[in-house]
């Protein structure tokens, strides 16, 4: 891979929309393929929207993240948490800064210097020179806490500043778009709904049942969710791998797995599964399990019969 | 807005998305992390470009490139050829949502909520219970990432990341990854605070 694309700074540029179509399409067919420059690219933008938040960066970069990172309510809402992550930490710091200022020196300190047996003269000298540095740290340490209060201050009334000119502009653009929608008498719209970028997954842990006529668990499975994760326990964890076969109850084969492994428990052995949502209907399915022995050859592990119930 | 979306003529259907999975990976489990980071990364993908239907395009360039497999079509490199209908997605939804727009009087905000002060402190609330949930090393992390403005903001990364004996990269990562988590929390709480709001 080419060591430029991996640079914070080309992807930063990627973000931002400042680089050429040929390096564009490299970097995106690199993501789609490569999921550790995915993630870095996303800590690159993580990083971005700190920045934007925090006032840092340059008119003609805030610009151009205001277009290219702001235009979807999925990336308005991402820096929204940005501001209030960082009104957290403010807040978080504040209250450690406040604890550790009213945290004052242990008794058991001056017990141990004036407790045992001292020359009076010496134990006073000690203690005369202990109280003067004690005083000017306490001092220093006052001065820092201020400056740090006072950087803060200006710090939440930049971020404050920030929020109005956001909300300058809100009422602007819905001064603008009532207007429009008056001269053109719409209705006004719904707010625009999107659901979350990270794989909604559901995790459905199958009971073991000893015959394929057992009525099993019945599960509801919602429409957001896209894959599943089916947690099976092993009655036989001896095999050192298993196959898994999802069928439908009349038999017909829908998914199979092959190469797993067993993995330990509080509740024992159980295998994972992970299964795409798309293949589950509602209806009803038989899982059948199989542990592969020595001679590799298949040897029945277990069966679960469940119902997937679609809303 | 009403709920267009491109027109869809085709099903994916499990003997085409086998071979989809087949072509990710030989092996199963691995097919599917494949698969689940290829749906994710086409997800971003539309996002960056401006599309607001990201998920439904990221859905519809695999139902297309799981199509071509299906039809017996050979795709040498498949992440090229996902990027090549991607990109045409992105060009159909574009020309959708820009109809959309024009038809409806849009205007993208920056802020979709108008009730934002109202929020505040639900939000806030949220956030706490969020930070309280994570692990103490990852509250730790996360807060510690994010101290300071951008010259002393620069000098703590790489101190953490020099504690931690790790690059500075990697503890980026672990950082986004916290706040993954953390985003998730929020949706998840502001959702139900949400549904108890209007009980």
């Amino acid at each position: 891979m080419d060591k430029d694309i991996q640079s914070d700074e080309t992807l930063k540029r990627y973000l931002l929309g400042q680089i050429s179509h040929e390096e564009r399409e490299q970097i995106e067919r690199e993501y789609l393929a490569n999921k550790d420059l995915f993630d870095q690219l996303l800590a690159v933008e993580d990083d971005l929207m700190d920045e934007y938040a925090r006032g840092q960066l340059s008119v003609g970069e805030r610009n151009q993240f205001e277009v290219a990172l702001l235009a979807t309510p999925r990336q308005r809402e991402k820096l929204r948490e940005t501001l209030y992550l960082n009104e957290s930490m403010r807040r978080q710091k504040l209250a450690a800064t406040r604890s550790q200022k009213r945290t004052a020196p242990r008794t058991s300190f001056w017990v141990s210097v004036f407790g045992i047996k001292r020359t009076p003269g010496l134990a006073a000298v000690f203690a005369f020179l202990l109280l003067f540095v004690s005083t000017a740290s306490l001092f220093i340490r006052e001065r820092r806490l201020d400056a740090e209060l006072q950087r803060m201050q200006v710090e939440r009334a930049q971020m404050q500043q920030n929020q109005r000119d956001l909300q300058s502009r809100l009422q602007d653009q819905q001064k603008e778009k009532s207007e429009l929608q008056q001269l053109h008498n719409i209705p006004p719209t719904e707010p625009l709904k999107e659901s979350t970028t990270t794989p909604t997954i559901a995790t459905l842990v199958l009971p073991l049942i000893s015959t394929r006529g057992d009525e099993g668990a019945s599960f509801t499975l919602k429409g957001s969710v896209d894959m599943v994760h089916l947690q099976t326990p092993l009655a036989n964890d001896e095999y050192n791998s298993y196959e898994a076969e999802l069928q439908s109850a009349d038999g017909v084969s829908v998914y199979k797995l092959t190469n797993l492994r067993a993995r330990k428990t509080a509740r024992g052995s159980t295998l994972l599964l992970r299964i795409p949502a798309k293949l589950l209907k509602g209806r009803n399915y038989v899982l059948k399990v199989s542990g592969i022995a020595a001679n590799r050859l298949p040897e029945d592990a277990g069966f679960y019969s469940f119902q997937i119930v679609r809303n | 807005m009403r709920n267009r979306s491109l027109k869809r003529d085709w099903v994916l259907t499990e003997d085409s998305f086998n071979k989809l999975l087949d072509a990710l990976d030989p092996d199963r489990q691995r097919a599917a992390e494949q698969y689940e980071h290829l749906r994710r990364s086409l997800t971003r993908y539309f996002d960056w470009r401006g599309l607001i239907q990201s998920e439904r395009n990221a859905d519809e360039t695999i139902d297309r490139v799981a199509r071509k497999l299906s039809d017996g079509g050979v795709v040498d490199e498949l992440h090229t050829y996902a990027l090549g209908v991607a990109r045409n997605v992105a060009l159909e939804s574009l020309r959708l949502q820009q109809k959309e727009q024009v038809s409806l009087g849009f205007s993208p905000s920056l802020i979709s909520d108008p009730r934002e002060d109202e929020d505040q402190d639900r939000r806030f609330g949220c956030f706490e219970n969020c930070l309280a949930q994570l692990q103490p090393a990852q509250r730790d992390l996360i807060l510690a990432y994010y101290e300071g403005d951008k010259r002393t903001k620069i000098a703590n990364r790489q101190k953490l990341a020099d504690e931690a004996g790790m690059p500075i990269g990697r503890l980026r990562i672990q950082a986004h990854r916290i706040r993954e988590r953390l985003d998730n929390c929020m949706k998840r709480c502001l959702a139900s605070s949400g549904e108890d709001d209007a009980s």
